[in-house]
């Protein structure tokens, strides 16, 4: 077996997910703000040549201003970020995303080019350009930024649905997943929403626009906010689709998932709510802050929402394929076999604080299996998870993990590798003293040993879980 | 490595390789194009006293700096995927040794894109010299991380030998001469792509009725000049700090002809500037030939010459089958249909757009 080792980084206190999620959330924002503000501007385009909305003309300019300030930069900057970002918590993972997708990867980026060019021609020269051709710009711009969606979701709703990818390894059966379609017309909406409350804020900043016409503007924005409607039913949909494991960490088994789900699908409930009753019911103005407000709303679904769609992939980072920790199913046995980190080659960084080499083992397990989602003692940290644990139950828990919790990995070494693990988790529960003595019991390797054998190698499923309870 | 490049590659790799060099000019095109110009504004924003006109190429630079970075940002997309499929540990490793050094470089290009947008902005364009200089100067020290942290992730990549040493010590197990000698010539090669670039647009905008003096096409020839002169000699630095390996291989069978076509590319370049310079009416046909010749050699020439040195070090032939099991996977033909089709939406975009703008522009909306 030909395991790829890599040096693997410590983020310090912050969990490597806490990094990718909040740059990932930060740019899936901003691209849904671009694409979604494309669409808005087609409109306000043909509003403003068939001189439907009289101020419509000089919406489009403060607000394509605001979209290529933003978008442009910062948008375009952390989706590259992105991908460092990946390569930096886990570079098997994007590598084997882009293995199976670089084509597809690459004509995103075909997209990319003429986004970015037609949208910088309008930004550039659009005053001094007719009707008809800042309309084909602006298609083409709004065009070019879905389907760069598009392309991305496809590769994204993978991730969690490989469908009939598992069999046939076809670049189409895992590009039109189960979850393609409910997912990529989700975040279409998603895009419309959030780039209609973002023009609330622009219209509000616009000058020497007296309040009436500011809200005429205002309330014609708003009739982009009603595909909203249509987001329970689609959401609902994508839940039907994703598997079923998947769906238990959101209806309660896993609080943080259940809480998040929550904070999206409330943000987005108070949204809608103000949109309905009043923006179209009472058609009521919105200044500045309100509209801010409503942004900030839609951030927070947005970081929601988000974090349940990493989570809920939980214990894969690629379904069925990959673990989050970068093992595959495959290596388990071997892993468990000859150790999983008897051929890394990279040292400790600072071997010395660990008092023996048991420790040090430990170290380097916790290194290439945890550290990916836990830290030692600060986020997600493996002393606070393990901290109520007897020594025997860490042995125990941990041999079995995927039943232990099932969104967590098979432990994927052996049992001289899983005992140094438990003794540096008890180390750094003592407050890492300078001295710690070896634990080197026969009885407790054949012990864990057995426990591993038990566990298997596959992975664990909440259903599982619940019968070895019965048999119990 | 007897063939040349890249022939002697099976077809998957050959294929790879010719993508990855393609778009990695494209890139490079567009990424000498900020580095150089920003290089060239700290120097033409530097207060001196008395308030001077601004010259046409620093007003130039000043105007199309966002948009070029912009372009070079999403022309890096395309080498960043390709390089994944030739070398995926290589690069991945570098990525990881280098850590926050590597990533720092996002929020600098941020900061150096809305400092590129803040020099257009009013108040920078007339006024405030010391903060125009200052914000000048900040942008290029954004961009100036950016391309040393490229030149150390290029390094560690294809020195293995080093990896587990700098993942304990480390920058300290890099060999900096190599890292300073190569950024040099990077940077300095970049001079000619921009000043390339910056004579074709001064051209169209005059083209355009915009007011271009013939001056600024002879300060934009002596700056040409003077920036291939100093491309040679820090290129031949650069050459003579290689390993004899990479040496053999940049001049030998598999590279020899590019090495050749980036002497050439430059030449051709030097010899359109020299005329330019003497001439009292710049001809469009001139720098025509200089851009898509001259700058099409050079790019394609550094390309390659860029991977031969890279090669030199790394075993390539490990990764064939890796190459051919890729290949395999579908999708070649919608990604050339894609490429096509937007290709021809960009290029008429453009030419619609180009054939109704008339100078003077209107306000800009920066402003």
């Amino acid at each position: 077996m030909d395991f790829p080792y890599y040096p693997i980084n410590d983020f310090g206190p912050a969990m490597k997910g806490m990094v990718i999620g909040g740059m990932g959330i930060l740019h899936v924002y901003l691209a849904q703000f671009a694409i979604g503000g494309g669409m808005l501007l087609c409109y306000f385009q043909w509003a403003a040549q068939t001189g439907r909305i009289p101020l419509a003309r000089r919406f489009l300019d403060s607000y394509f201003q605001f979209l290529v300030l933003l978008s442009f930069v910062l948008g375009a900057l952390t989706g590259v970020g992105m991908w460092f970002v990946s390569i930096q918590v886990s570079p098997r993972t994007i590598g084997m995303m882009v293995d199976h997708f670089h084509w597809l990867w690459a004509v995103e980026w075909t997209f990319f080019f003429l986004e970015i060019v037609t949208g910088y021609l309008f930004y550039r020269y659009g005053k001094q350009l007719s009707d008809p051709v800042r309309m084909k710009l602006l298609v083409l711009y709004s065009s070019a930024a879905w389907f760069s969606l598009f392309w991305i979701n496809g590769i994204l709703a993978w991730q969690l649905t490989p469908g009939e990818w598992i069999e046939s390894h076809s670049i189409w059966d895992g590009f039109f997943n189960p979850s393609f379609w409910p997912s990529l017309i989700f975040r279409t909406i998603v895009a419309l929403t959030i780039a209609t409350l973002v023009s609330l804020v622009v219209i509000n900043t616009m000058e020497d626009v007296p309040r009436r016409e500011r809200s005429v503007l205002i309330h014609q924005v708003a009739y982009f906010l009603s595909p909203m409607a249509f987001m329970p039913v689609v959401a609902f949909w994508y839940f039907l689709i994703i598997p079923e494991d998947s769906r238990s960490w959101v209806m309660g088994g896993s609080v943080a998932m259940t809480m998040f789900m929550f904070i999206s699908v409330a943000a987005s409930l108070l949204i809608g709510l103000y949109v309905f009753f009043g923006l179209i019911i009472k058609r009521f103005y919105i200044n500045t802050a309100s509209a801010l407000m409503l942004c900030a709303l839609a951030f927070g679904a947005t970081a929601g929402g988000e974090f349940v769609r990493e989570g809920i992939r939980k214990p894969y980072s690629i379904r069925q394929t990959l673990y989050s920790n970068s093992i595959t199913h495959e290596e388990i046995g071997a892993l468990r076999e000859n150790g999983s980190v008897t051929a890394d080659p990279y040292p400790l960084r600072h071997p010395e604080k660990y008092p023996n080499d048991q420790l040090r083992l430990g170290a380097k397990v916790y290194r290439l299996q945890c550290s990916i989602c836990h830290t030692m003692d600060a986020a997600n940290g493996l002393s606070h998870l393990t901290g109520s644990w007897t020594l025997i139950q860490k042995r125990m828990n941990i041999s079995m993990l995927q039943h232990t919790k099932s969104f967590m990995p098979p432990f994927a070494g052996n049992a001289q590798e899983l005992e140094a693990l438990v003794q540096m988790i008890e180390w750094a529960n003592a407050g890492q003293p300078s001295e710690w003595t070896d634990s080197a019991d026969a009885a407790v390797f054949t012990q864990i040993g057995e426990w591993l054998e038990e566990a298997g190698t596959a992975p664990g499923s909440s259903k599982k879980h619940l019968k070895r309870k019965e048999t119990h | 490595m007897d063939d040349l490049f890249p022939f002697g590659f099976p077809a998957a790799t050959a294929l790879y390789f010719v993508l990855y060099t393609l778009t990695w000019a494209l890139h490079f095109m567009f990424m000498n194009y900020v580095l150089a110009g920003s290089s060239y504004l700290v120097i033409s924003t530097f207060p001196r006293g008395a308030e001077r006109e601004e010259s046409a190429m620093s007003a130039a630079l000043r105007d199309w700096l966002p948009f070029f970075l912009g372009l070079a940002i999403t022309a890096g997309v395309g080498p960043l995927l390709f390089v994944q499929l030739l070398y995926r540990e290589d690069f991945y490793t570098a990525n990881l040794l280098l850590f926050y050094r590597w990533m720092l470089k996002i929020p600098l290009l941020v900061a150096g894109f809305y400092l590129l947008y803040l020099l257009k902005c009013w108040p920078l364009e007339k006024g405030w010299p010391k903060v125009r200089f200052l914000c000048a100067l900040s942008a290029w020290i954004c961009f100036g991380f950016t391309a040393y942290s490229f030149t150390l992730n290029h390094i560690v990549s294809r020195s293995p030998e080093v990896w587990t040493k700098m993942y304990v010590s480390g920058l300290k197990a890099i060999d900096f001469s190599e890292v300073l000698s190569r950024l040099a010539f990077w940077v300095a090669s970049a001079f000619p792509t921009m000043c390339a670039l910056l004579g074709w647009q001064l051209l169209c905008a005059k083209k355009l009725g915009k007011p271009i003096l013939n001056r600024a096409f002879k300060h934009l020839a002596v700056v040409g000049m003077l920036s291939i002169i100093a491309a040679l000699i820090f290129g031949g630095m650069y050459f003579r700090s290689l390993t004899e390996p990479a040496r053999d291989l940049v001049t030998g069978k598999f590279a020899g002809l590019y090495f050749w076509l980036l002497l050439g590319g430059w030449l051709l370049q030097f010899i359109t500037w020299v005329e330019l310079s003497r001439s009292s009416n710049p001809r469009a046909r001139l720098l025509y030939l200089q851009m898509v010749g001259g700058l099409a050699m050079c790019l394609i020439g550094l390309a390659v010459v860029r991977e031969a040195i890279r090669l030199s070090s790394l075993d390539i032939s490990l990764r064939y089958d890796q190459h051919s099991e890729l290949a395999l996977i579908g999708g070649l033909p919608i990604f050339l249909f894609f490429l096509v089709v937007n290709a021809a939406l960009i290029f008429g975009s453009v030419r619609t757009v180009l054939a109704q703008v008339k100078y003077p522009e209107p306000e800009s909306q920066d402003s």
